[in-house]
């Protein structure tokens, strides 16, 4: 008996997710084309946020970009400031004293849980969990929040770092606040991991879906988690230490599935290894100064010069180039998530519709960082 | 496995339930804070997290950026301001802008004008941090919407800001200074 | 207190007499008809802005904060600003859409949840219409949501709402069969499909105990009918195909609101007839029982949908087909087997086999399970 395979013809259909959509987690396009219900091919349209930051850079002076740093990727104005103002000292060689140094890793490691707790609840506010999770993220990170105001006197949009140190000393009610959530987070990740970790439900979710093999995400030069997720050992912090960092013990949680669920553990156990950098830095603090006098006009030397940091989403970069002048010749961004979204039609081809979701939700992006 | 994860994880919501209910009985029969003045759970607290607004409202910290005041001097009842304009020419976005009187008052430069534009300003603090004269500073206010901008009502000039210079004087210096 | 156990029982002997003196025997009736017709639907609304109210609260007090308090005491005004807001709402066509599915849609999705109020036991004597086919009747009836969802799916003429239309029909369609079966292994015991006898055969012990793994079954199969988390797919909204009712707005979008949670209410309500002993309990009036059980259902379905995210279609059909069906016919069998051998002796015995035999079919599963994964680990490790 033979069989006869007879092929239908059948055409592909055109989906616009388009820019306003409850889970693309801001303007964010995407045009997807489907063969039933696999996808075949994803075209990522951005530019929605543009709002030409790096040519402002250009027309502001270098103190008046901090403030336009704050607004890159608007959850994590910590390190966005701080990579900044770290790629502005190492042009114009000046050093930092050891308390601005501690105060400045603190309020970056709060600000990877920040992050890190965030992305985790929008991934499964997008998943269905009818926003249960993404409260409970954000009542720790209102804790956080409190203590950025109270050390910077703004909840976001913080603007606390300067060349040379920090804009003021902390406030004397910080350190036992700050005492008192960070004993307090391991509680928080464990409950949100009884929450999450061991559903079912998430599970079948997200595990097997948007596998991303190591090979191809350092090709497409991806950073972060989303490498971390993929096995391999590449965290800035140790790889090309920068600040002080070489003083805190921590490890580098790695992924061994390469999928979704993956990324979310590491996501949570990264949020574990800012716990325990936080509590030897609040043993190791010294007093002291807080930062430098510099004169009232900023000229850096001419040059140029390239810095980068460990941002909760990835590599952020600076890229400066000096002209000797009040204001930057070049201002460019390395933002990390305009490069991880590269990556994203490779990792949709195959699965379903609703996988687009869950795979977008664990690259963690956020429009300011991508469009700047 | 088989649904146990499910089951645990219900169970933490089923925690979070119950333990607004016990924190409501605690406050019984309040349903507001004392006074208006709420403040946010410790870290071992737990139950209801939002604050209700119109009715209660959480402190603002000492250090807090809100709408900026301008200081009179106490003792010769002129603004601290000389109208020098490095304010001005530190803001990154340009919202403020000072004309120099050009008459002395008792030997001291003012302005002629000041106007702060509220519609476009960061709040970033550059000029509170660039004012030499310690003239300007930030208040906790920052209830201030209005019904239209095209009337110029969020343009803020020296009267207002000298009134509310007024009303939170003592909040008219360097944070660190405040806090010791 | 016997005067309030047959409060609306008496009530209504009190009224039909009343009106037997001035009217004809068959008018006295009619009116009678048209009277309890009018309080099931009394009923019905005033059950959807208490759902509504709660459902908000509820969940709203799971995530740590208060529901909706500012429109009236407590909030409870929400749903009727809600209601205003639906009826000032412009009232949209798509341009080629057919009009005459487009507007029958919503009318049939909530025609069959009207009707199948009318069999509910709310207390002793208290059912609309007592058939003698009564769960029949129900799933009959609920099987005409489904190509009412179908007809708003294609009327809607968008290929997005035909998707999703479909797909919720499949999965109604997948669902209905584990609950039927689960739902008669209660009317194997029985022997009966009129719910008031179901419930009157719970008088001893309520069927939850005799057949748990049946509740569950059950209990899953149902919200899944129902389209509620985390079977929910249909309606999600994050995901790209917003579902069946993306073009209607206005007062027809509250006709599916509607619909859907007097669903979600009955459902609930069928699972404490069948499986809770329906109106029955100490102290307190029948109806008042029945509300309770039903409420404490309707508040398991409200914790599962703030905890738990959404299965994936192909997921969801497979968990019907691979797991609920051959469970539910396996339960089926077993729960006969032990219904044949313990006849005649007693409570206790059926009891005690039943909850023995309920635990050896967990424990199968288990078994099951366990050596499937140990199997495809095995596999992954070699692989």
């Amino acid at each position: 008996m033979q069989t006869v395979e007879t092929r239908l013809r059948t055409e592909t259909i055109t989906l616009n997710m388009g820019p306003q959509h409850p889970s693309t987690h801001g303007v964010f396009r995407m045009i997807i084309t489907l063969d039933g219900e696999t996808i075949v091919d994803l075209e990522p349209v951005m530019g929605y946020l543009h709002r030409c930051q790096e040519k402002i850079g250009e027309r502001n002076t270098y103190l008046q970009n901090i403030p336009y740093t704050d607004r890159l990727d608007y959850i994590c104005s910590m390190s966005n400031n701080l990579a900044y103002v770290m790629a502005v000292e190492k042009l114009a060689q000046i050093e930092v004293p050891e308390r601005a140094e501690y105060i400045r890793i603190i309020m970056v490691e709060l600000t990877r849980i920040v992050n890190h707790a965030v992305a985790i609840g929008a991934l499964l506010n997008d998943l269905g969990c009818f926003f249960t999770p993404m409260l409970y993220a954000l009542e720790e990170r209102e804790r956080i929040l409190d203590l950025f105001e109270m050390a910077s006197g703004s909840r976001m949009m913080c603007n606390y770092m300067r060349f040379g140190g920090v804009r003021y000393d902390l406030p004397p009610g910080f350190m036992p606040e700050l005492k008192s959530v960070v004993a307090a987070l391991p509680d928080f990740i464990d409950e949100f991991e009884r929450l999450l970790t061991d559903n079912e439900i998430v599970r079948i979710r997200c595990q097997g879906v948007g596998i991303l093999p190591p090979d191809v995400a350092v090709g497409y030069s991806c950073t972060g988690p989303l490498l971390r997720a993929s096995g391999v050992d590449y965290d800035i912090r140790k790889v090309d230490s920068y600040s002080i960092y070489d003083r805190f013990d921590f490890d580098v949680p790695l992924g061994t599935n390469y999928d979704v669920y993956d990324r979310y553990l590491v996501r949570i156990g990264e949020m574990r290894q800012s716990v325990r950098i936080l509590e030897q830095a609040i043993e190791q603090i010294p007093e002291g100064e807080v930062s430098v006098k510099l004169p009232r006009v900023f000229k850096p030397p001419e040059g140029d010069v390239y810095h980068r940091i460990e941002s909760p989403k990835g590599e952020l970069g600076f890229y400066l180039v000096s002209d000797g002048s009040t204001n930057p010749y070049r201002y460019k961004i390395r933002s990390p998530t305009f490069i991880n979204l590269i990556v994203l039609p490779e990792l949709c081809k195959g699965h379903k519709v609703a996988d687009v979701v869950a795979i977008l939700g664990s690259i963690d992006i956020v429009l300011g960082e991508v469009d700047r | 496995m088989l649904g146990l994860g499910i089951l645990k994880g219900l169970s933490v919501t089923l925690r979070h339930f119950v333990e607004t209910y016990v924190s409501d009985l605690k406050r019984f029969p309040h349903r507001y804070a004392p006074q208006g003045r709420a403040r946010r759970l410790r870290p071992t607290e737990r139950g209801i997290f939002t604050v209700q607004y119109p009715e209660e409202r959480l402190e603002m910290f000492p250090r807090f950026r809100g709408a900026l005041m301008q200081l009179t001097n106490p003792e010769t009842d002129i603004p601290k301001c000389t109208g020098c304009g490095i304010c001005a020419r530190f803001c990154p976005v340009g919202v403020i802008e000072v004309v120099r009187a050009e008459e002395k008052r008792d030997g001291q430069y003012v302005p002629q004008s000041y106007s702060w534009d509220l519609s476009a300003c960061l709040f970033c603090g550059l000029c509170v941090e660039s004012c030499p004269f310690g003239a300007l500073y930030h208040t906790p206010e920052y209830e201030l919407s209005t019904y239209g901008r095209q009337k110029g009502e969020l343009i803020y000039h020296l009267d207002r800001l000298l009134a509310w210079g007024q009303k939170y004087a003592p909040l008219g210096t360097p944070p660190v200074e405040q806090e010791e | 207190m016997p005067f309030l156990n047959d409060l609306f029982v008496n009530l209504s002997y009190w009224i039909h007499g009343f009106l037997a003196r001035f009217l004809p025997l068959w008018a006295a009736d009619l009116i009678m008809m048209l009277l309890t017709i009018a309080c099931l639907i009394v009923f019905a609304l005033i059950t959807i802005m208490l759902i509504n109210w709660l459902e908000r609260k509820v969940i709203g007090r799971f995530q740590d904060r208060y529901g909706p308090n500012r429109v009236g005491p407590l909030g409870i005004l929400q749903f009727v600003a809600d209601a205003i807001k639906m009826f000032t709402k412009e009232d949209i066509t798509p341009a080629n859409a057919d009009r005459v599915i487009f507007n029958l849609a919503p009318v049939m999705v909530v025609v069959p949840t009207f009707l199948m109020l009318a069999v509910l036991p709310f207390g002793r004597g208290m059912v609309a219409a007592d058939l003698n086919i009564g769960f029949l009747y129900i799933v009959a009836i609920s099987s005409l949501t489904t190509i009412a969802i179908l007809l708003a799916g294609w009327g809607s003429r968008n290929k997005y709402s035909l998707l999703g239309g479909m797909r919720v029909v499949a999965q109604m369609i997948s669902y209905e069969v584990p609950m039927v079966l689960s739902a008669l292994g209660v009317i194997m015991l029985t022997g009966s499909l009129s719910l008031v006898s179901i419930v009157e055969g719970q008088s001893r012990v309520p069927f939850i105990l005799l057949q748990p793994l049946g509740f569950l079954i059950y209990f899953m199969s149902a919200i899944a009918e129902v389209n509620r988390a985390p079977f929910d797919l249909p309606e999600a909204e994050s995901e790209i195909i917003a579902g069946y009712h993306t073009e209607y707005s206005g007062m027809k979008y509250a006709m599916f609101l509607l619909a859907e949670y007097i669903n979600a209410f009955i459902v609930s309500a069928i699972a404490a007839t069948l499986f809770l002993g329906g109106w029955q309990g100490p102290l307190l009036p029948p109806y008042v029982w029945f509300f309770l059980k039903a409420y404490a259902i309707y508040f398991v379905l409200m914790w599962l949908r703030g905890t738990l995210p959404r299965l994936r279609i192909d997921q969801l059909m497979g968990l019907a087909w691979k797991f609920l069906v051959p469970l539910a016919l396996v339960n089926l069998l077993v729960m006969g087997l032990v219904a044949t051998l313990t006849q005649g002796k007693g409570l206790f015995p059926l009891v005690l086999a039943s909850l023995v035999a309920n635990g050896l079919i967990v424990a199968a599963v288990v078994i099951i399970y366990a050596f499937a994964m140990r199997r495809r680990r095995q596999v992954e490790v070699a692989a």
